[in-house]
């Protein structure tokens, strides 16, 4: 028999849509893989500061890089501090989202809050540390990034103020 | 080369042509069934997408393949490798150096594989079949019979275009019913 042209017509138009989907899937699917691989953030060295004497409140610097090709905001970041891997504290304060462009880092104000007040006074002299994660969502993405990210800071003594 | 093995491989290259595009069309839907991906890839349609196209996929394929011997075979292959592109998308990463590829990883996608071959060979062997019966009866009616240099002999009428009794066994059974009325 001699296939029916029609048939073997509306089965090539298919397969060229598929192979567009196929391709367009893999290619969505890359974007997000390679854009969740190429978020970093990072604690600022020297950056934390004590606010008060009595260890109650600090502050420190983290950078967050966007190394990939699409937009990001930081939607949320929460982060806990840490007096010789006990937790002390956490960043209490309402986050207000940031937004991050492609290929750019910027560098955010994490404020901290030491809720512990049985170990307040270990400020000063206690190995500090953070642990926290952040949660991205990139343009051209539905799904939201959440990276964890943590840091030595060492021990840093009240300064007093500027 | 003469007619007749031109005619074999226009034909066999045009089954191979849509063969590859159903497998590919159906191969995107599969991909954008899973509802791992639904987040990551848009638009996802599901799994009674997955059926639906494999029905219709059957249909077509069944419509152009003549002989059930070879249907067969190729609608269980269609299925295999539409399903298989799973793998395409789970592995693509991996072979892009970004994911790290662990048996975790494998073994989720060969039962996925496993999974939607045979929902699209569930989906596939009723119409592949109705495509099948339909395909003869349009090609009788359009006319697209096998050429008569294909049924090696000359002018003769196809089989099925022959009334009963016309044949070569007319006077055999003629000769039966006149030795039963004996």
């Amino acid at each position: 028999m001699r296939p029916n042209r029609y048939i073997i017509l509306v089965s090539i138009v298919l397969g060229i849509v598929g192979t567009w989907l196929s391709a367009d899937a893999v290619g969505q699917y890359l974007n997000m893989a390679r854009s969740f691989a190429s978020v970093n953030a990072e604690y600022v060295e020297d950056s934390f500061v004590w606010l008060d004497a009595e260890h109650e409140r600090a502050r420190a610097e983290f950078t967050v890089t966007n190394a990939s090709d699409n937009d990001a905001v930081l939607d949320y970041l929460g982060m806990n501090l840490y007096f010789d891997g006990r937790f002390a504290g956490a960043r209490y304060v309402q986050w207000e989202p940031v937004e991050v462009p492609a290929g750019e880092s910027v560098t955010v104000d994490v404020s901290f809050f030491t809720s512990i007040t049985e170990i307040r006074p270990q400020g000063g002299e206690a190995e500090i540390s953070v642990q926290g994660q952040l949660r991205l969502n990139f343009d051209n993405i539905e799904r939201d990034m959440t990276v964890r990210t943590s840091g030595t800071i060492g021990q840093v003594p009240y300064e007093g103020q500027d | 080369m003469n007619d007749r093995q031109k005619r074999i491989l226009i034909r066999a290259f045009a089954i191979g042509l849509q063969w590859i595009a159903l497998t590919i069309a159906l191969g995107a839907i599969v991909m954008r069934a899973e509802d791992s991906y639904s987040e990551i890839v848009s638009p996802t349609f599901g799994a009674a997408a997955v059926f639906f196209a494999a029905a219709i996929a059957g249909f077509l394929i069944g419509l152009t393949v003549e002989s059930p011997r070879y249907l067969a075979p190729l609608v269980i292959l269609m299925a295999i490798v539409s399903s298989a592109f799973i793998g395409v998308i789970s592995y693509a990463p991996v072979a892009d150096g970004i994911l790290v590829r662990t048996a975790s990883l494998d073994n989720w996608v060969s039962q996925r594989v496993i999974l939607m071959a045979l929902i699209i060979i569930m989906a596939m062997i009723p119409t592949s079949v109705a495509g099948n019966l339909i395909g003869g009866y349009l090609r009788v009616r359009q006319e697209i019979a096998p050429h008569p240099e294909d049924l090696e002999v000359e002018n003769e009428v196809p089989w099925w275009e022959q009334r009963y009794g016309s044949g070569k066994d007319r006077g055999s059974d003629t000769s039966e019913a006149e030795q039963r009325t004996v």
